[in-house]
């Protein structure tokens, strides 16, 4: 786990992130009254840096912090949200709560399943894509049926805006943008939606 | 009708997330008055002379709860309840992303009248967008003087700490919350103590729905008088009612308390999709027992709602037409609470699963009429033998659809085709 | 205001102490309210909801485990309601419960079964199949985990965080799916593990040992005292059809507040291994051949005689006996000194000097209220694990907690750890003696030039000795625990405590010391020493006989004619193999009683077996100086015998009658530990003094030039102790055998870094002539400037490269590796 070599020659820096983004950590923890509470934002960040939460990101957590690695272990598998396994870069997370459900939900899993070639908790095999079902309502029920890719909101996803998703990420597309654009994330168009399910 | 926007106004017209605009149409008036010309007590005086009642689902007076934190010298916590994650509700996420200072206003005004020394926002893990708004937000107010050290050069300072939980229900529990909110597992406490008296590590900690903190600033504006013209005399003020399901403008409706259902659901929501009949309606979320069509009538503030046998809740409305199985509708519920569950407690832990496969077995035609008996004894297994809420909360929507619609699961078991026509759904959960 | 509260419990008025739990309160008036998650001596969690009562004024049923007594308080425990609730949890619990009693651990001693039998339901009603779990997960060295039979009440992993401090064993994911576990790629390691096995109440954690071993009503249960460290934790061994089946905790609060180490626990298999000598063995050339009891008795007797005559008595020396009871240590000093006539006796095996100190008599209980605790070059873990409990506990209610030393103590509780090199650690203790005689810190900064080591594992920027003295100038309590290896550190620690008393007399101060066997303690107040006749009575100025140190070295010169050993591997545990080496190969006549044919014991002449502790009844001395008694478990077996029958019969065959009856010698036992008891306790020993009558002499003779290896860079050596390693027991226990330590040199980062050392490398490690080789491990747990090594291991024999002591210079080189052409 040492620091050992710092910027390589294509000049990304390959320090582990807890090196790199030391004062971040350091900016995080001082905001609670007491470090622990810092956990779930170094979980965060460890997921952010490398798209789930790795042995060695629970090690140094659990150093950091001054617990044990069975602490963090447990409260990071309390959290549906943490991946404790590689995932695709886009992780899709269709809501399965009722309404959702009740409006295409299902019908929209089944057609991500066909678009994708994987089953639900699966990954593609160019590890773009990793497809979830999540029994949480993501309390976007006006613009059922939902789903989020990366914790990015995407409302009213028929089979033909799901491929349009699709297609844009696979163009490279701005998560957050497309979000804003295809996702009808604007008001107007999802509260006080006119559009009919 | 038409109703004055109080909290929702100007979202969808102007971009409240940038502060001049949110400053140009009033804001942070408020906190400048109290800053200014109010004690702590007067704030508080104010917002309990309101009876602003909780928006987090229980209804319970804020200013009350304010009045429980002990004053014994030990520092203060206030959090603001963002987890919103209970299934059909969804103004807070509404609040969070589209006005955001709004909130961090009221959370301000809430802070200096319980004088705490920090305050924190449980934000919920999905709510990817609102953290970001939230933290530009926060940057702004305090480069505006509005957080931080000395606020408009009061003796009065703020920090505010946005936390992100990570995809849990539970941990909008309060007692759930302050355990995740401390770095562990967002298992709920017991209770007693409370969190007025040990909250966050052990200290005085108040907990308020974000729907709720956005009424503050108002009520310290304009007065709790005028906060009681609006709604009903015991549920005053506006409430944002999420609707959702079968009509055909789903969204968020901040309408004044005690609004009746009928016009709700037929005029604000634009009424149910063409040729479609009314079969239920839940007006509170997914524990809120169903309430039928001949409650159309009712005015939607939290006593009425409790006469009619059911709860506002967090007035998560999810209407169901005749194209929905009342079986499967009590399925999905199950599934969330079993995954939902912290299990911890034996009743809740053991009871939700079951509960969900024994209605999986139902809703495939499985089932028998043991099983409906089954159903229905865990209501007394499960409710009030646990730590928390939710085990009750996992089994008072299917006792009211077993009461209702007891038919439903009769053809179910006798492996007649569902009633509302439905194939048979595997569901990968 | 009064201390006790009156209560209605199903309309009896019941008396109990404020605070109490409603659980604790019933029971006190003789009703039981049934529990799962609750366990006395836990923090109540109040999860498993069995315990639910109605409360009136209470809108809801309350949990009786988390609810405490009130004043007026109306509690009913029966009613319909709470009836029904019960049968509501256990049919629950029983859900997806595989119910396979018949072939469970648990079955006949299981709360769940009990409690399905009082309260339960009848039948069940489970109309799916049940949730299919793991069955037999291996969370680590000695537990199995059954996921289906686990109810989730916690209590194992409350264990693990509340009193081992460790958190290692937690609760993983939610709801239905919650499980036990631990972190991905970790195991629960713990030396505390067993403790969970008898703490859960159904039989989801079961011991490897045990498993399908036994039934609770095949088994009789024989109260006893673990003899693996010198804590004494209460025991009771259950034995199925005279084999010794487990062994479990037999509460004793003063001691070992019912919880066990797992060497305790489960190093018992030895008892029945095949690889036991169970006869008398006699040297023909190279081999052993089995003989009498007769036989091989005559032939000491005999080859002691010639000795005696050829060369005096005091060609003979015997080593030994902190594994004896009191009784046969006694016994073992008589025959030395009457039988033989030799004064050269000694019970230290493995390099302790000191191990009881009279000064500053300490006793476990003195931890659970002391405010601070210095452990000095000591590690509780590994040496008195069971107290080391005590230890966590207390830091974890906020008692400083200093270790100072070449060797950090891993804690999760919090600590402070002052590195200190042992040569000078005693400096150490008197300079922090002078800054709190001078009675302010300030003063002066702590210049540690030569005594602090360089900066370690300890707290940044805070001056080790300056933490030491202010912890220690605010105390009211303060517990020393000492390693006890060398008395010059002993006199420094005893100068700091006189400082602490000086400045308060209301200062309670006291010294603990493990003992490096279980009765090292009652083997030193029985005279096995050369210095000390029973009862600490010092021997004549001028007739102290030689230590073992003195004692192997004459032998290794040629002085010394016998040897007698007795449960003493000294191969192994002695901190100079090679002086050992020299001495058992040059001694003419070796005896050696053991349980196994170890490494010593092969180059014996005579090879006595000795019966385990389950054979023995008989009294030992734990560390605090409590006498505990035992009685005789098991048999010794056809052909092993008690350390104690031996050596009266071999007195006998020397022709000398050592004592009429046992009972003679018990009663003269007890008499002499009755003298030296005070409050209680057993006193220690004085220490020794500078000069004092005594001392053992520095070994010198062995002391060994560096050849000069230009190439290496010297470190500091420092063997550690380690609970699974020495020569003993653990060794031949198949239970041990995975872990017990493997030889390997561990360095710090920065040293490796500039030796080049990467992990695993072959690292050489010499002094003098001596060489071994290990491989490397790199831990920022160990203190720059030495290379740690544990004690007792696996592999080469590192004591080689010591001379007395348990840490020495070495040579450090990485081997390079020579090509085979
Ligand atoms: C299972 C459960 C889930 C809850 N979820 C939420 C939630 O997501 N948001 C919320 O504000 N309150 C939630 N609550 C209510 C909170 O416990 C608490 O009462 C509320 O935050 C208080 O705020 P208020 O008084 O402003 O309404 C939940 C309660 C339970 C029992
Ligand atoms: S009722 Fe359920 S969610 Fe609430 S504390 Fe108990 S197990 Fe957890
Ligand atoms: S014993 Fe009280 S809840 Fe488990």
């Amino acid at each position: 786990m040492a620091a050992i070599g710092a910027a390589a020659a294509d000049g990304r820096d390959r320090r582990p992130w807890w090196v790199r983004r030391e004062a971040d950590i350091e900016r995080l923890i001082a905001r609670y009254p007491k470090p622990k509470s810092a956990l779930m934002g170094l979980l965060w960040m460890a997921q952010e840096e490398r798209g789930y939460v790795a042995d060695e990101d629970v090690a140094f957590i659990a150093e950091r912090l001054g617990l044990s690695r069975g602490y963090v272990e447990s409260t990071c598998s309390f959290y549906s949200l943490y991946h404790r396994q590689p995932v695709g870069r886009y992780v899709i997370v269709v809501c399965g709560n009722i309404v959702c459900g009740l409006c295409g939900g299902a019908d929209l899993i089944r057609h991500l399943e066909e678009r994708l070639g994987v089953r639900v908790g699966e990954t593609t095999k160019d590890g773009l894509f990793t497809l979830l079902v999540t029994n949480e309502c993501v309390a976007a029920c006006d613009g059922a049926p939902a789903l989020q890719i990366n914790e990015e909101y995407f409302h009213k996803v028929n089979p033909q805006r799901a491929d349009r998703i699709l297609q844009a990420l696979r163009d490279g597309a701005d998560l957050a943008e497309l979000s804003e654009t295809i996702g009808l994330t604007a008001p107007g168009a999802v509260w006080e939606a006119g559009e009919s399910a | 009708m038409k109703y004055e926007k109080v909290l929702t106004k100007g979202i969808g017209e102007v971009d409240l997330t940038r502060i001049e605009n949110y400053e140009a149409q009033g804001g942070y008036q408020a906190l400048r008055k109290a800053l200014k010309g109010m004690t702590p007590q007067e704030v508080h005086g104010e917002v309990k002379r309101a009876n602003l009642r909780g928006r987090g689902g229980a209804g319970f007076p804020a200013g009350v709860k304010w009045g429980f934190l002990p004053d014994d010298g030990r520092p203060r916590y206030l959090c603001c309840n963002a987890d919103e994650s209970e299934p059909g509700t969804f103004n807070n996420r509404m609040l969070i992303e589209y006005n955001p200072h709004l909130l961090i206003e009221g959370i301000l005004l809430a802070a200096y009248a319980v004088r705490a020394s920090r305050s924190f926002i449980y934000l919920r893990g999905e709510f990817r967008k609102g953290f970001r708004v939230l933290t530009a937000a926060i940057e702004q107010a305090r480069a505006k003087g509005y957080l931080g050290d000395k606020i408009l050069g009061s003796d009065f300072s703020q920090e505010i700490v946005v936390h992100r939980g990570a995809g849990a229900y539970i941990c909008g529990e309060e007692t759930g919350l302050l355990s995740s909110l401390e770095g562990g597992r967002g298992e709920p406490r017991i209770k007693p103590p409370f969190p007025a008296v040990a909250g966050l590590y052990g200290m005085p900690t108040v907990v308020n729905n974000v729907e709720t903190l956005c009424n503050v600033p108002f009520i310290i504006e304009r007065g709790a008088d005028w906060f009681l013209s609006i709604g009903t005399e015991k549920s005053p003020g506006t409430k944002i009612f999420s609707v959702s399901g079968m009509v055909r403008r789903p969204g968020n409706y901040e309408l004044p308390l005690g609004i009746p259902l009928r016009e709700l659901i037929e005029d604000v929501a634009g009424g149910l999709l063409p040729g479609r009949r009314l079969k239920a309606v839940q007006p509170g979320g997914a524990s809120s027992p169903v309430l039928l069509p001949e409650h159309l009538d009712i005015p939607l503030d939290f006593d009425s709602v409790q006469q009619a046998g059911s709860i506002l809740g967090t007035a998560g409305v999810m209407v169901f037409d005749d194209t929905v199985c009342m079986v499967r509708t009590a399925l999905y519920y199950a599934d969330f609470f079993s995954h939902e569950s912290c299990g911890q407690c034996t009743p809740c832990r053991e009871g939700t699963a079951w509960t969900a496969r024994l209605l999986r077995k139902i809703e495939r035609g499985e089932g028998t009429r043991d099983d409906i008996e089954v159903l229905k004894s865990l209501r007394s297994a499960m409710s009030g033998t646990t730590i928390c809420l939710l085990s009750d909360f996992s089994i008072t929507y299917l006792q009211s659809v077993l009461k209702h619609f007891a038919h439903e699961f009769e053809a179910h078991i006798e492996g007649r085709a569902c009633l509302a026509g439905h194939a048979r759904e595997v569901r990968s959960a | 205001m009064s201390d006790t509260v009156t209560l209605t419990i199903n309309g009896r008025a019941v008396q109990a102490p404020k605070g109490m739990g409603l659980v604790e309160a019933a029971a006190l008036a003789g009703i039981e309210i049934p529990v799962f998650c609750h366990h006395r001596k836990l923090k109540p969690v109040g999860v498993c909801r069995m315990c639910l009562v109605e409360v009136e004024g209470q809108r809801k049923p309350v949990p009786a485990c988390t609810t405490q007594v009130a004043d007026g308080m109306v509690v009913r425990t029966e009613s319909d309601l709470i009836r029904h609730l019960r049968q509501g949890v256990l049919e629950f619990l029983l859900l997806n419960h595989p119910l396979d009693c018949p072939v469970c651990d648990k079955g006949g001693e299981c709360p769940l079964q009990d409690n399905t039998f009082k309260y339960g339901p009848a039948t069940s009603r489970l109309s799916v199949p049940k949730m299919k779990k793991r069955k037999a997960v291996d969370l680590g060295n000695f537990i199995v985990l059954d996921e289906e039979r686990c109810i989730l009440c916690r209590r194992c992993t409350r264990f693990d965080a509340e009193v081992a401090c460790e958190g290692t064993l937690v609760v993983g994911q939610r709801a239905h799916e919650a499980l036990i576990t631990t972190a991905d790629g970790e195991t629960y390691d713990s030396y505390f593990s067993g403790n969970v096995i008898e703490l859960c109440p159904v039989g989801a954690l079961t011991s490897k040992a045990y498993r399908f071993k036994g039934r609770p009503w095949d088994l009789s249960r024989v109260p006893s005292v673990c003899t693996a460290c010198p804590v004494g934790c209460n025991i009771e061994l259950d034995f199925r059809f005279g084999e010794l089946a487990r062994v479990l905790s037999r509460e004793n609060p003063e001691v070992d507040n019912g919880w066990l180490c797992d060497r305790g626990r489960f190093n018992y298999r030895y008892v029945h291994s095949a690889d036991r000598v169970t006869q008398p063995l006699l040297r023909r050339g190279d081999t052993f051949v089995p003989v009498s009891w007769t036989e091989a008795l005559m032939e000491i007797a005999s080859r002691l005689r010639s000795v005696v005559r050829d060369h005096g008595p005091e060609a003979v020396g015997f080593i030994g006996g902190g594994r004896l009871t009191n009784e046969e240590a006694y016994t073992f000093q008589k025959l030395a000194r009457e039988a033989v006539g030799t004064p050269h006796i000694d019970h230290r095996v493995a390099g302790q000097k000191v191990t009881s100190w009279a000064g500053y008599p300490g006793r476990l209980d003195d931890i659970d209220g002391a405010d601070v605790v210095v452990l000095v070059d000591v590690l509780p873990a590994e040496q008195m694990p069971v107290a080391d409990l005590r230890i966590r506990r207390a830091a974890q209610r906020g008692a400083a907690l200093l270790a100072l030393g070449p060797a950090a103590p891993g804690y999760r509780v919090p600590h402070t750890f002052i590195p200190v090199m042992p040569a000078g650690l005693a400096r150490f203790l008197e300079e922090a003696a002078s800054l709190v005689a001078e009675g302010e810190g300030q003063g002066r900064t702590g210049e540690l030039s030569t005594t602090g080591a360089p900066a370690g594992p300890g707290p940044a920027g805070v001056d080790g000795q300056e933490a030491l003295v202010r912890a220690l100038r605010s105390a009211r309590r303060v517990v020393a625990i000492w390693g006890g290896t060398d008395a010059a550190v002993g006199r420094a620690l005893e100068r700091l405590l006189n400082a602490c008393r000086r400045t308060g007399d209301d200062r309670r101060l006291s010294v603990l010391i493990p003992g490096e066997q279980a009765n090292s303690r009652g083997a030193e107040a029985m005279g096995v020493r050369p210095d000390r006749l029973p009862g600490h009575r010092p021997v004549e100025a001028g007739a102290a006989g030689l230590d073992t140190a003195g004692m192997l070295q004459a032998a290794a010169q040629g002085r010394l004619h016998a040897l007698y050993l007795v449960g003493a591997n000294l191969q192994e545990t002695y901190p100079d193999g090679r002086l050992v080496r020299e001495a058992l190969s040059r001694v003419p006549f070796l005896v050696v009683q053991d349980l196994f044919l170890t490494e010593t014991a092969r180059q014996a002449d005579v090879v006595l077996p000795a019966a385990p502790f389950a054979a023995k009844s008989g009294t030992y001395v734990n560390l605090e100086g409590r006498v505990q008694e035992v009685q005789e478990a098991q048999a010794a077996g056809e052909n092993s015998r008690t350390d104690g029958d031996i050596f009266r019969a071999l007195a006998e065959a020397l022709g000398r009658r050592l004592d009429r009856s046992s009972h003679e010698i018990r009663w003269e036992v007890q008499h002499l530990l009755e003298e030296l008891t005070v409050d209680g306790f057993v006193t220690g020993a004085a220490l020794p003094g500078e000069a004092g009558a005594g001392a053992p002499a520095p070994a010198a003779g062995t002391a060994r030039g560096d050849g000069n290896r230009a190439d290496g860079r010297r470190l500091e050596l420092v063997a550690v102790s380690r609970l699974y390693g020495g020569g003993g027991t653990a060794r031949f226990d198949p239970a041990f055998s995975a872990v017990r330590p493997r030889a390997e040199a561990i360095f710090h980062p920065d040293d490796a870094a500039e030796l080049g050392i990467a992990a695993g490398d072959p690292v050489e490690l010499s002094s003098g002539p001596e060489a071994v080789t290990l491989p490397a491990r790199i831990s920022p747990q160990v203190v720059k400037g030495t290379v740690q090594v544990p004690r007792g291991a696996e592999g080469p024999a590192v004591n080689m490269l010591l001379t007395g002591g348990w840490h020495a210079p070495v040579t450090v080189r990485r081997r390079v590796l020579e090509e085979v052409g």
